[in-house]
């Protein structure tokens, strides 16, 4: 789908933010959907490339609407892409992938995002916030730069815990060491009490069925944050990256593994089974 | 290879019966038009006004389709997932991804990674298999009009005589082709490096079917052209040029192979001057109507694959970039067909001219 560039400014050194002017393009999408993008009649980079949608929002003069991504300036195809000025053409193919699923019946929302991973938690705590649940956000990075879309958590109201690996920003350190004690104050699921518990900031719901992990980021960080859900209990969804190049299912290549139910290894694809995951079904390394 | 050719006559005079179409096969590889002779006019296309209808219609291997832009097995799923982005039914005909004898999970991850003006893959022939194949994909497939060319791979040569007897039983498909060059399976899948198994599963896939048979080569051996003739020998109908080349990239920070099959097969843009070479070359050494692949992105792309000698193309990993890509190629085609004055296209078909030579 063709598409315009509305606009394409840096956030930070490495970090930019991109509008699309997509015609065509559904005016909803849901939290955990991605877009792939590509500068037309360009072979080198040849593939398109992978972004989590942060924001849609209807085109003012046209029928289409404004996509919204965050991205940061890595490889080849950023570096492309970083270098596009409003009014150049950008090829579109979206909203792809399944979406974050929220129950009625989960309370607290605890969202976990490193670096790059924040935009997809952005979108999904900008629907929650809509709904008055209480969310607890845990954002870490490398340094400050790598903390993003904090004006959009403040605006929902949602609890923030920061860490940066320099100190820049927050507490110094990883964003599982906060992320740890958290979980670990809501007590041991083998003894915990249903219904809700006066914590220092709001209520946070004790059940595993009430309380939901969602992540994003780098893959050490969702290992962690998968590991320590499952030692409690708590169902985590998590939206996963791979080297990607149709985002529809029909290269198969990005295949990610999933716990076998057979002898043999069993894969599912990224980009049409998922990105998000229930991070039980994931296998881990 | 010379015992088993009198072998290949029957079976062969057989199938063409059974199609009801003899000897079109042989008319599809454009030799027996008058721009195909050695010393013939091949050069200039008849002068007409530009712009007027093209009739894009070739026959290939005895199957007729409406334009020579066909999908490049592996690149195209089992059609379905392409439905949302075009009308299936423009295409020239579909070949479906690869099916084996039992399902496989296919290859562990990274699969693939972007090189410049191409990508590698190892995808390890991830599917669903012929019983699951049968079931759930052929019924759609079959509900498309274009002709269905179902691919097959095998791990002995007894795996595609089964195969090939298991989909010509079937309703609706059009034609068979092997894929006896996949680089990214173990235990010697790639048949077609070697003359003498190219033969052996081309002609037990030819004994086992009525319908045309169409083995994709490996363009990873030395010389093409003894590849080919020994498909040739063995009744093959036509040939799939070329599947990817094996290749191979490095992550230099972490000093680790980019996929982790370590290597992978090379596609895109970046082949194209291979495949275009090898599809010239092949032509020259076989009688049979070759099916060119390999970069094509644009309908120009398509051309030079006929001038070499290509009677029709596949459009493989340019659907990932874009899957409306292939139809791209078709209005591409027509339009240089149109703009040049070319009432048909299959007039292109070995239209090279080579300075120097063509006159001699």
């Amino acid at each position: 789908m063709h598409a315009q560039i509305a606009f394409n400014r840096p956030i930070s050194d490495a970090y930019r933010h991109l509008g699309v002017v997509a015609p065509g393009f559904p005016r909803s999408f849901a939290p955990g959907q991605f877009v792939m993008l590509r500068p037309p009649c360009v072979t080198d980079p040849f593939l398109p490339r992978a972004f989590s949608i942060y924001r849609s929002v209807p085109a003012t003069d046209s029928a289409g609407s404004v996509v919204e991504i965050l991205y940061k300036v890595l490889g080849k195809g950023t570096q492309y892409l970083a270098q596009m000025d409003p009014g150049q053409a950008v090829e579109i193919l979206g909203p792809l992938g399944n979406t974050f699923t929220v129950p009625e019946t989960v309370e607290t929302a605890v969202l976990v995002a490193g670096g790059i991973g924040v935009p997809p938690i952005a979108a999904l705590a900008l629907e929650l916030g809509k709904g008055q649940r209480p969310l607890e956000v845990f954002l870490g990075g490398k340094t400050a730069d790598d903390i993003l879309c904090v004006e959009d958590f403040e605006t929902i109201g949602a609890d923030l815990h920061i860490t940066t690996e320099d100190g820049s920003k927050g507490t110094r350190g990883l964003i599982t060491d906060l992320l740890e004690p958290f979980l670990e104050s809501l007590g041991d699921p083998a003894t915990r009490q249903l219904g809700n518990q006066e914590g220092p900031n709001r209520p946070i719901a004790q059940s595993p069925n009430r309380l939901r992990i969602f992540t994003c980021g780098p893959p050490g960080m969702l290992a962690a944050v998968a590991r320590m859900a499952e030692e409690r209990g708590l169902p985590c969804q998590t939206s996963v990256e791979a080297n990607m190049a149709c985002g529809f299912g029909a290269c198969m290549g990005c295949a990610i593994e999933v716990r076998s139910k057979g002898p043999g290894p069993s894969y599912k694809l990224v980009c049409k089974d998922g990105p998000i995951f229930d991070s039980r079904d994931l296998v881990w390394r | 290879m010379k015992e088993p050719r009198a072998e290949r006559v029957e079976p062969r005079a057989a199938s063409r019966e059974s199609s009801g179409e003899p000897e079109q096969g042989k008319q599809a590889n454009g030799r027996s038009g008058d721009l195909d002779e050695p010393n013939g006019p091949a050069a200039q296309p008849p002068s007409r006004p530009a712009g007027g209808p093209v009739d894009l219609s070739v026959d290939f291997a005895g199957i007729r389709m409406q334009n020579p832009v066909l999908t490049a097995s592996g690149t195209f799923g089992y059609a379905q997932e392409f439905e949302p982005y075009l009308d299936l039914n423009r295409l020239g005909a579909l070949v479906v991804k690869t099916i084996t004898r039992l399902p496989r999970p296919g290859n562990p991850a990274p699969r693939i990674v972007e090189t410049p003006a191409g990508m590698l893959n190892a995808i390890g022939l991830q599917n669903v298999g012929i019983e699951a194949f049968i079931r759930d994909k052929l019924p759609y497939l079959r509900r498309l009009t274009p002709p269905l060319i179902v691919n097959v791979a095998g791990e002995s040569v007894e795996d595609f005589r089964e195969l090939t007897k298991r989909i010509s039983d079937q309703e609706g498909v059009a034609g068979i082709e092997l894929n006896v060059s996949c680089p990214n399976v173990a235990g010697g899948l790639d048949f077609s490096t070697d003359p003498k198994l190219t033969y052996q599963v081309v002609k037990a896939a030819r004994d086992a079917t009525g319908l045309p048979v169409i083995p994709k080569l490996s363009p990873n051996v030395t010389d093409i052209r003894a590849i080919a003739r020994a498909a040739e020998e063995a009744g093959a109908d036509g040939i799939s040029l070329i599947n990817t080349l094996v290749g191979m990239a490095i992550d230099v920070r972490t000093r680790r192979p980019k996929i982790a099959n370590v290597t992978g097969g090379l596609s895109g843009p970046a082949i194209r001057p291979v495949a275009v070479r090898m599809v010239w070359q092949v032509r020259d050494a076989v009688r049979l109507p070759i099916l060119g692949m390999g970069g094509i992105v644009t309908g120009e792309d398509a051309v030079e694959f006929l001038l070499a000698g290509a009677t029709a193309v596949a459009v493989g990993t340019a659907n990932f970039i874009d899957p409306t890509g292939v139809l791209k190629v078709v209005d591409g085609l027509r339009d240089f067909c149109a703009f040049h004055g070319i009432a048909e296209v299959r007039q292109l078909v070995g239209g090279l001219q080579i300075p120097g030579r063509n006159d001699q």
